[in-house]
């Protein structure tokens, strides 16, 4: 089954620490992990190879050459093709940006495997390195790597740029030394193009734990002989690794002939890490009807009564799955369940565990089963099968049911009225975690904290909720670095709210969600709506049923937050703190969405409009998601600032991970951790945050996320 | 007594701050669906429910003079867990069978179909022509289908082909079953998944009384025995 999906994360807030799970997991792969070099990327010490990690592997790598560290975030998008995200400070490095000889850089790589390994053929890789932005480690090659004897292999490849640099034997036109823009661009002027350079090597894995390497470098590490303590003594590395039972590893080697190496890997892969199938409890069976009852009608005569008992009766049912009874409509020959599911990540578990319930409580002539999920009060779907394909289907492939089931819009089937009265309030108390990373004068700061969420449901979709958060330790506050921008300062001033937010209000506001028409859902929120921004913000979204396609628009009226997170609000004018220039913040921003889910897990999201700057343009984002709730995503957001006005990086780009809780717990979780990586906030491109956007609340219960989901029908 | 009674507050105090830090950090709600966020960071496959111990002879005893309801037990031997399970539904051939940590085993005619509950779970099974050889104590090769869900919760289908012969006639004599039955041997492999060979103790009419059956690799082999028919 393909895998579409996203979760949606119930309380955002609430997520903390599931990141840590990457750490400690790691996990029991059936395909071979590679060795990492100390860039982050599967090869060889300093090298690449040809070598691709398992399908949807995720590695964390640490890697140190000389004085030059390397943090790295690795994923295998397809078979064929990785890409690595990388954050590197280079010691005792003489450069203007330089913070206490620190040099930092971020760098993205991309590897695309040609051709795969064959008994007689080598795998043949083709990459580039360091392809965006200024270029430090800036370098592409192609690569060939064989398996020539079970644990030994060997890699030979040609480099240019950083790969080109020692002992070059042919030259391949003119190489650009021009950095694009403001850096942060494709760096195509220089691709293939410059000195080439042969490069290669050995490694040598007697057991399954140590591998011995062997390098042959083409990189003379000009850059950091010149402004900084390397000294390229020799092309040749060598060292060996080692490789523990969760298949994290950790490689020491001497290169260069003369400084040391080291790299330490955390491979985890979302299809491969967690407990398969769950921890939790079995649901209860299909309680099949005895033969000739279903024509038994007796029932009806008092049906009123038939349904009070039966909501007791069900509601303690569900509970017991921990699932909530919204109400259920019973006819002589057909029932409705409304539902609400605080539990399970898979919806189709929901809908299957609530099946099976309904056959064991439900009068024998009901044959016709509906179960319309509820967010917010509002009905997502109407979830359609016949009781006796539940009897028929209980023992085979879950596919056999999902045939046999229809997923139809739920317009006009709103609950007749909620069995549990409103208003309704529910609270939480619970740690959180908040980060900013990549600034050069504390790479990583971190809050840990207790955070205070309530939720005040007036009625059926009007729910006022909010959140305040309350630091216990941490550095944010300590953010000092003021830089100047060319916009409004929408984003830049994060600092300022940072340092004087404490406690600071997160969120509080009035939501209000409809079904304005068919295929249609709304939303209203009004209030401080994020960190940065109050005001009023309107939602459309148009999604069928059946369709892989979703189009939304969204409009907003935003006034700033007062720095200290309170009730106060701001003018919409930010003053510059070092040019002094005062420059409005537009009261009205918006855009237009479209949503599609490609199939085999991909998805991709285009917004369209205005920014918080005032800037038009669009952000693109592709993610690939998977069946228990992990995506990993991009995106990149191009709009009418210029490079120049935009600052450092050009554009707004970053890199989206989620991790779902039941990864670590074992157990059904509609939480999932949402991390952003930017490497740089800036002013352009900058959209506001809501919390309660419709679009992940109503995939979950359409078409394709539920049939993706529907392995746990049963479970 | 009065500095006493200062220490004694200032403790107190302590205390109450400790307890304020210690609900902090563990979370607390209304809510009865709330979780506990840091939870995630303890990985769940080190924190699977301890084994559930040796069953004893008493509590055999005590299940069997309770219910008058068919009664098997269940061993998983790489786990070090045991079970006792009551009949709990019926649909069609399939019988389900549970216990109060809600748990189940689904089996037809004392075949193993599925699992619920017990984690890396048999999600389902063709078994309609082993069992078929099986019930009627014949040899052959015929097509097993096996069903579990990945870490991803995609369903993975292993395919297994099985050659099964009969074996020895034995006695059976445990809890309120007592027979005779033939002892059915089942080798199966496949591409996708290890080779296991099953066993499976066949009555006069067909009901597997007893068992070793493998359910996948998380599960390893699982053992059975009808206690009451």
């Amino acid at each position: 089954m393909a895998a579409v999906t996203a979760h949606r994360a119930k309380r955002a807030g609430a997520v903390a620490a599931a990141g840590a799970v990457f750490l400690l997991t790691g996990s029991a792969q059936s395909e071979t992990v590679p060795s990492y070099n100390t860039y982050g990327s599967p090869g060889l010490i300093d090298m690449p190879s040809a070598e691709m990690a398992p399908d949807a592997t995720i590695g964390l790598s640490y890697g140190r050459i000389g004085d030059g560290n390397r943090a790295a975030l690795s994923f295998q998008i397809t078979p064929w093709l990785s890409g690595t995200f990388r954050y590197t400070g280079i010691e005792n490095f003489d450069h203007p940006a330089s913070v206490d000889g620190v040099y930092y850089d971020r760098s993205f790589d991309v590897r695309v495997q040609l051709l795969r390994e064959t008994r007689l053929r080598p795998a043949v890789a083709i990459g580039l390195q360091d392809f965006v932005g200024t270029g430090l480690y800036g370098g592409e090659y192609v690569v060939a790597t064989k398996t020539l004897a079970p644990g030994l292999k060997v890699t030979g490849g040609l480099g240019w740029g950083r790969l080109g640099s020692y002992n070059g034997f042919a030259t391949l036109g003119d190489r650009s030394e021009v950095v694009l823009g403001e850096g942060g661009v494709p760096t195509y002027d220089r691709w293939f193009r410059g000195d080439v350079a042969a490069f290669g090597g050995i490694s040598w894995s007697p057991n399954d734990k140590l591998t011995f390497e062997l390098e042959y470098s083409s990189d003379d590490y000009a850059l950091e002989s010149e402004r900084g303590g390397f000294n390229h003594e020799s092309p040749y590395s060598f060292g060996a690794q080692y490789r523990f039972d969760n298949n994290a590893q950790l490689g020491l080697y001497y290169a260069y002939g003369d400084t040391l190496g080291v790299q330490l890997t955390f491979p985890t892969n979302p299809k491969t890490t967690g407990v398969p199938g769950g921890l939790e409890v079995a649901g209860v069976p299909v309680k099949r009807r005895a033969p000739g009852s279903a024509s038994d009608l007796g029932w009806t005569t008092d049906l009123e009564a038939t349904e009070r008992s039966l909501e007791q009766r069900m509601t303690g049912n569900l509970e017991r799955e921990q699932l909530e009874l919204v109400n259920v409509e019973l006819r002589p020959r057909s029932a409705t369940v409304w539902l609400r599911n605080p539990t399970y990540g898979a919806s189709a578990q929901a809908i299957g565990r609530t099946a099976r319930v309904m056959t064991r409580t439900l009068p024998a002539s009901v044959e016709e089963f509906v179960i319309v999920p509820v967010e917010n009060g509002i009905p997502m779907s109407a979830v359609t099968m016949k009781r006796s394909d539940l009897e028929a289907l209980e023992n085979d492939a879950a596919v056999e049911m999902l045939a046999r089931t229809s997923i139809t819009d739920a317009y006009r089937r709103g609950t007749p009225e909620d069995l549990v009265p409103f208003p309704r309030f529910s609270w939480e108390v619970a740690p959180y975690f908040d980060y900013s990373g990549f600034d050069p004068d504390m790479p990583l700061r971190i809050d840990l904290g207790v955070r205070a969420a309530a939720s005040y449901e007036i009625r059926r979709n009007l729910v006022l909720s909010g959140e305040i958060r309350k630091r216990v330790i941490g550095n944010l506050d300590e953010i000092s670095r003021e830089s100047e921008s060319l916009l409004p300062r929408v984003r830049t001033d994060y600092r300022l709210y940072a340092k004087e937010g404490d406690p600071f209000i997160r969120n509080l506001t009035l939501d209000h969600y409809g079904r304005p028409a068919p295929d249609l859902y709304s939303r209203l929120s009004v209030g401080y709506l994020e960190r940065m921004y109050a005001g009023v913000s309107g939602e459309v979204l148009w999604k069928p049923a059946d369709s892989r396609l979703a189009l939304g628009a969204e409009l907003n009226y935003v006034r700033r937050r007062a720095y200290d997170g309170l009730f106060g609000l701001e003018e919409n004018v930010t003053v510059d703190p070092v040019s002094g220039i005062e420059r409005d913040i537009p009261d009205v921003n918006g855009h237009v969405s479209g949503y599609y889910a490609f199939g085999n897990g991909f998805h991709g999201q285009v917004d369209v409009g205005r920014y918080l700057a005032g800037d038009y343009g669009a952000t693109f984002t592709l993610t690939r998601e998977f069946a228990n709730g992990w995506s990993v995503g991009a995106f990149a957001t191009f709009t009418d600032v210029t490079e120049e006005e935009f600052g450092e990086g050009s554009f707004d780009k970053g890199i989206l991970l989620a991790i779902p809780l039941s990864v670590g717990t074992g157990r059904p979780s509609r939480t999932v951790s949402r991390q952003t990586i930017r490497s740089l906030q800036r002013d352009g491109g900058a959209r506001l945050e809501v919390s309660s956007r419709l679009y992940d609340q109503v995939r979950t219960w359409h078409e394709p996320d539920v049939s993706n989901t529907w392995g746990r029908f049963w479970r | 007594m009065g500095t006493i009674l200062a220490m004694n507050l200032r403790t107190t105090f302590s205390r109450i701050g400790l307890l304020a830090l210690a609900s902090a950090l563990i979370g607390c709600s209304n809510d009865p669906y709330f979780e506990f966020p840091v939870q995630s960071v303890v990985p769940g496959s080190l924190r699977q429910d301890e084994p559930s111990g040796e069953i004893t002879p008493q509590a055999i005893v005590e299940i069997l003079s309770a219910t008058d309801l068919p009664v098997a037990f269940f061993g998983v031997p790489d786990r070090g867990s045991q079970a006792l399970m009551i009949r709990i539904e019926q649909n069609r051939p399939y019988e389900t069978f549970a216990n109060p940590e809600r748990q189940s085993v689904t089996m037809r005619h004392g075949m193993i179909t599925g699992t619920r509950g017990l984690s890396g779970d048999l999600m389902s099974s063709e078994e309609e022509a082993l069992l078929a050889l099986v019930r009627g104590r014949r040899a052959g090769q015929v097509t097993y289908v096996q069903r579990y869900l990945t870490p991803e919760s995609v369903t993975k289908v292993v395919t297994y082909r099985c050659g099964v012969e009969p074996d020895a006639t034995v006695d059976i004599a445990i809890g309120l079953v007592q027979d005779s039955a033939t002892e059915m041997v089942a080798a199966c492999e496949s591409p996708d998944g290890p080779p296991f060979v099953d066993y499976y103790k066949v009555s006069g009419s067909g009901e597997i009384l007893a068992s070793r059956q493998w359910l996948g690799k998380n599960l390893g082999y699982v053992a059975m025995q009808m206690l009451q028919r």
